[in-house]
């Protein structure tokens, strides 16, 4: 695992949190209690107005809980000054919310120097930021709207971890992009969360995107209650009953598959035949089983990286794929 | 005298009533802009207050113009105080009204965006949503000038300053010499610095617009 750079994430803790709007009989969020671990990635998910939004605001204060503690690296939020602890927090929105009258190096610069750092430092950040969220370096002039969609919310990514805060608020960020932007964005997010390891609330109603995002994944009920709170493998090994049953949907199996990295899976010697399928090791066994159905061969060749000059070091086949659905990772 | 032979042995006096115009024009929308986008930004947050401030100012613009300068002599003379009162009073209306709309209709995702990262209000009305209003404002800053750079001339019924006074000297004396050349040098020059002013305007928005939300 790389050193973090720049701060690393804070674990967050909630206690009983209530929220209730005057003249609602019912509370908008009742008594949610969890505890989500520095450096994770915790999906809220659920259906539209479970609440899980209003659960994640409660976090950064954009909606005050009328009870309930909420704690951020052990200090009790609510005794902060909001304007003051809403900057230690990254804060990413499905409608991006660019500021389209500055260009991009001051929308990501703006709260550091809101905080007083000099030009060259803000600056300096700026060009670091778009390189890490992997936009061209002269997209520092230019304004929003000449940006495309995926292209300004990574610039939506890059200026919520401008301060370097040590917990991302993200809310449904990637949802308004198509699917093969989304899918791209999802995945330069996963790379990027590797070497900044921030603590990260992520609300969807989506739950392929949870599955792939989430280090952990709450399933939430209306009034954000928590139907279950586990890993990605445990939920959809054993939902919890028959409403996160329903969110798994069909194709359980499958899901599960595409969770398990081809790294993860003791694979057979390779076999000497020659003209087998051949699959990178980076690849998930979902992209295996495929790809034997595909090629309509019950083996393939497991090779150390993309591309055709690359090494095979083992071999899959259909027997082990079952294997690894039923559970057990590894050699039948 | 022909209409030019007029302009040419009154140039002196026709240029310093349009300068002097200008002038009066010039400053009843400063004053008006600071007052007017002031009670925008007091008003904008509250729909019951907005709502006073756009019927107040548009309750203004309902009085007519001799009524309100004839009403004005008596705290502030004659002269060019009362018309600047009267010209800000009327001016008011579509700058404070476009300031209250400018301000509401701004991208509440992007307030949202500011809200969350930890602007406070006050960087989020002056950072955020004031730059974001502003081509609307300053539409408004437009209509209000062509509103009032008409009612000036009306202010020479009250010994004030500027191209009324051509015309109310010529409708004055009308039939006598040069009166009717008079009237039109009035009329045609307030409509002639209406369309200059105008384009300085568009000029000053475009400036003062960022690139980034330029039409």
């Amino acid at each position: 695992m790389p050193e973090p750079t720049g701060r690393p994430g804070e674990t967050i803790e909630l206690t009983d949190v209530t929220k209730r709007y005057p003249g609602q009989a019912e509370p908008a969020v009742e008594a949610v209690s969890m505890v989500i671990p520095a450096g994770e990635v915790v999906v809220l998910v659920g259906p539209s107005g479970c609440g899980k939004t209003t659960t994640m605001k409660m976090i950064n204060r954009l909606i005050e809980p009328t009870s309930g503690t909420i704690t951020i690296g052990g200090t009790d939020v609510l005794t902060l000054d909001p304007d003051q602890h809403r900057r230690d927090i990254g804060y990413v929105i499905q409608q991006i919310g660019l500021f389209p009258h500055k260009r991009i190096e001051d929308n990501i610069g703006l709260m550091p120097k809101v905080l007083g750092w000099s030009r060259s430092r803000i600056r300096a950040r700026v060009a670091e930021l778009l390189e890490l969220v992997g936009l061209p370096a002269d997209y520092a002039r230019r304004y929003p709207r000449e940006l495309s969609g995926g292209q300004q919310q990574r610039v939506g990514v890059a200026r919520a971890l401008a301060a370097d805060p040590s917990v991302m608020l993200m809310d449904e960020p990637f949802g308004a992009t198509d699917p093969i932007t989304r899918d791209h964005l999802q995945n330069e997010f996963l790379r990027l969360q590797r070497e900044v390891r921030k603590t990260i609330v992520f609300v969807t109603h989506d739950f392929d995107e949870a599955l792939k995002m989430g280090d952990r994944i709450a399933v939430l009920r209306p009034r954000s209650v928590i139907a279950q709170y586990d890993t990605p493998e445990a939920i959809l090994a054993a939902p919890a009953d028959d409403y996160v049953a329903s969110f798994i949907g069909a194709g359980g199996q499958l899901k599960k598959l595409a969770l398990l990295r081809l790294r993860d899976v003791e694979l057979a010697p390779a076999p000497r035949a020659e003209g087998l399928p051949r699959i990178a090791v980076e690849a998930t066994a979902r992209d295996a089983l495929d790809l034997m159905l595909g090629e309509g061969s019950d083996v393939v060749l497991v090779t150390d990286d993309f591309g055709d000059d690359a090494t095979v070091i083992g071999s899959l086949d259909l027997r082990m794929v079952m294997g690894a659905a039923a559970g057990e990772a590894g050699n039948p | 005298m022909t209409f030019a032979e007029y302009l040419r042995e009154n140039w002196i006096t026709i240029v310093n009533d349009t300068i002097l115009h200008f002038d009066v024009t010039l400053g009843a929308i400063a004053i008006a802009v600071v007052i007017g986008v002031g009670l925008g930004m007091l008003t904008y947050r509250h729909s019951t207050l907005a709502a006073l401030a756009t019927t107040t100012t548009g309750a203004f613009l309902t009085v007519p113009s001799v009524a309100l300068l004839g009403v004005l002599i008596a705290p502030f003379g004659l002269g060019v105080l009362p018309v600047l009162v009267a010209l800000v009073v009327y001016a008011l209306l579509p700058i404070t009204r476009n300031t209250i709309v400018g301000l509401q209709e701004v991208d509440p995702a992007v307030v949202e965006a500011g809200r969350g990262m930890g602007l406070s209000r006050t960087r989020v009305l002056w950072d955020l949503r004031l730059p974001l209003a502003w081509p609307v404002i300053f539409a408004g800053v437009r209509v209000s000038t062509q509103i009032i750079i008409g009612i000036a001339a009306i202010g020479a019924w009250v010994q004030g300053p500027g191209l009324g006074n051509q015309i109310f000297d010529g409708l004055g004396r009308f039939g006598g010499a040069n009166s009717l050349n008079q009237v039109l040098t009035g009329t045609l020059g307030i409509i002639l610095l209406a369309l200059l002013f105008d384009l300085a305007l568009a000029g000053v928005a475009r400036l003062t617009t960022s690139r980034g939300i330029r039409a």
